[in-house]
């Protein structure tokens, strides 16, 4: 079964046994107007709310780690209060992703 | 004896029926009270309904009120629903060319021009602005004393001598305009000259720095600014980038006061400035080049200043 397109996984195959095959990440289109973004403390460790606040979905929480690859090199506790990221464009995600 | 029996007897029912009515109608009082109290209880229960809808429909609303709070302390940085650029009516420009810069026929003193992106709205800037007759931009720096300028074109080429010849061949392989170095003196006799002294260095510090960090555009390389100067057959609205200047603050000589933007600054009354440029034509204009155009002087007419 392929993955949700709003998964981490979904350009990632999965073999005739069941299992996903080597991962294959979803790029995330950088944007010459991306804004930083300090992450607020009621964010830490919760990029599945700031996705949920920003995109309205909270299963994105994967795109702040695939748009900040140098920042966030833990999607989870990399995501701490006062780090500053770069935030994908709703608009950008939307054509990529197509949620 | 029997009447007055009588008469008693029906006193007592008319009052035992008086009572009864009292009580009928203490009994609708009641009756009409309670009513209006289960009605009143009602209305107030209505309006709590209404409200416990309007609260399931503002927290059922796809975002919900603990989002709605986060989102404020987003705010705060500008940051709005989709992580859309903080003003969408005003896009973030692109600095481009001022093509038209500060070329005027009647001033031939040697001037580099102030990008707008840096000199609107800059109070340390306003004396290089330009106020005379024939000037169609704004503001720029103009060398109050004839300077040295130092220029040079060169065309390049490698050498190939193959084995046992005599005259090597000179394969071409491009021409350039080399770094024009502008040497300057500046007298400064009053706070005016001094202001217009610190205005100088300030623009030349500017227009050597990129717009880093929280500077709009972010990301872009210093600005281009245009070197006029001596006539359009001599320096011709040259694109130019700032690489280097120097300047002195020679201990010999006397330093006078002037305020700027409410600070006061010392400034010596003599001192020299060095500021080496590079023309930095763009990829779209140098497509527009043509030789033949150009030996014939019609770029000195045309907007980009080909020399």
């Amino acid at each position: 079964m392929a993955a949700s397109k709003l998964s981490p996984y979904a350009n990632t195959k999965v073999t005739d046994t069941g299992f996903l095959d080597i991962f294959s990440p979803v790029p995330i289109p950088v944007g010459s107007d991306d804004v930083v973004y300090e992450i607020l403390p009621a964010y830490t460790y919760r990029p599945d709310l700031l996705a949920f606040d920003l995109y309205g979905q909270k299963e994105l929480w994967w795109v702040f780690a695939q748009r900040n690859l140098d920042v966030l090199k833990d999607p989870i506790f990399d995501f701490t209060a006062g780090t500053k990221i770069y935030l994908p464009q709703g608009s950008n995600l939307r054509q990529v992703i197509g949620f | 004896m029997a009447t007055s029996g009588f008469n008693q007897l029906a006193s007592r029912v008319s009052n035992a029926a008086r009572n009864v009515s009292q009580t009928a109608r203490v009994a609708d009082r009641f009756t009409n009270g309670t009513s209006n109290t289960l009605r009143s209880i009602s209305t107030g229960g209505q309006a709590v309904q209404q409200v416990s809808n309007s609260a399931s429909a503002f927290l059922n609303n796809g975002r919900n009120l603990g989002s709605a709070t986060r989102m404020l302390g987003n705010k705060s940085q500008g940051i709005r629903f989709n992580a859309a650029p903080p003003d969408p009516d005003k896009p973030k420009q692109a600095i481009v060319s001022q093509i038209d810069a500060n070329y005027s026929n009647m001033d031939w003193r040697v001037s580099i021009s102030v990008p707008p992106s840096i000199g609107e709205d800059s109070p340390v800037l306003a004396p290089l602005a330009v106020s005379e007759a024939g000037a169609t931009k704004s503001a720029k720096m103009v060398f109050p004393f004839t300077p040295t300028i130092l220029l040079g074109h060169s065309a390049n080429y490698s050498q190939i001598s193959p084995t046992h010849t005599n005259y090597p061949y000179n394969a071409y392989e491009n021409s350039q305009i080399d770094n024009l170095t502008i040497t300057g003196e500046f007298f400064n006799e009053n706070a005016t000259d001094a202001k217009y002294w610190v205005a100088v260095l300030h623009f030349l510090r500017s227009v050597t720095k990129m717009y880093y960090g929280d500077s709009n555009p972010q990301g872009n390389p210093p600005p281009v600014c245009r070197l006029n100067g001596y006539g359009p057959h001599v320096l011709n609205n040259i694109p130019i980038v700032v690489q280097n200047f120097t300047t002195d603050l020679p201990a010999d000589v006397d330093y006078i006061e002037c305020i700027v933007d409410g600070h006061k600054n010392m400034v010596p009354v003599q001192c020299q400035f060095t500021v080496t440029v590079m023309p930095q034509y763009s990829r779209r204009s140098t497509a527009k080049f043509s030789l033949n155009e150009f030996a014939k002087g019609n770029f000195v007419k045309g907007s980009e200043g080909f020399v």
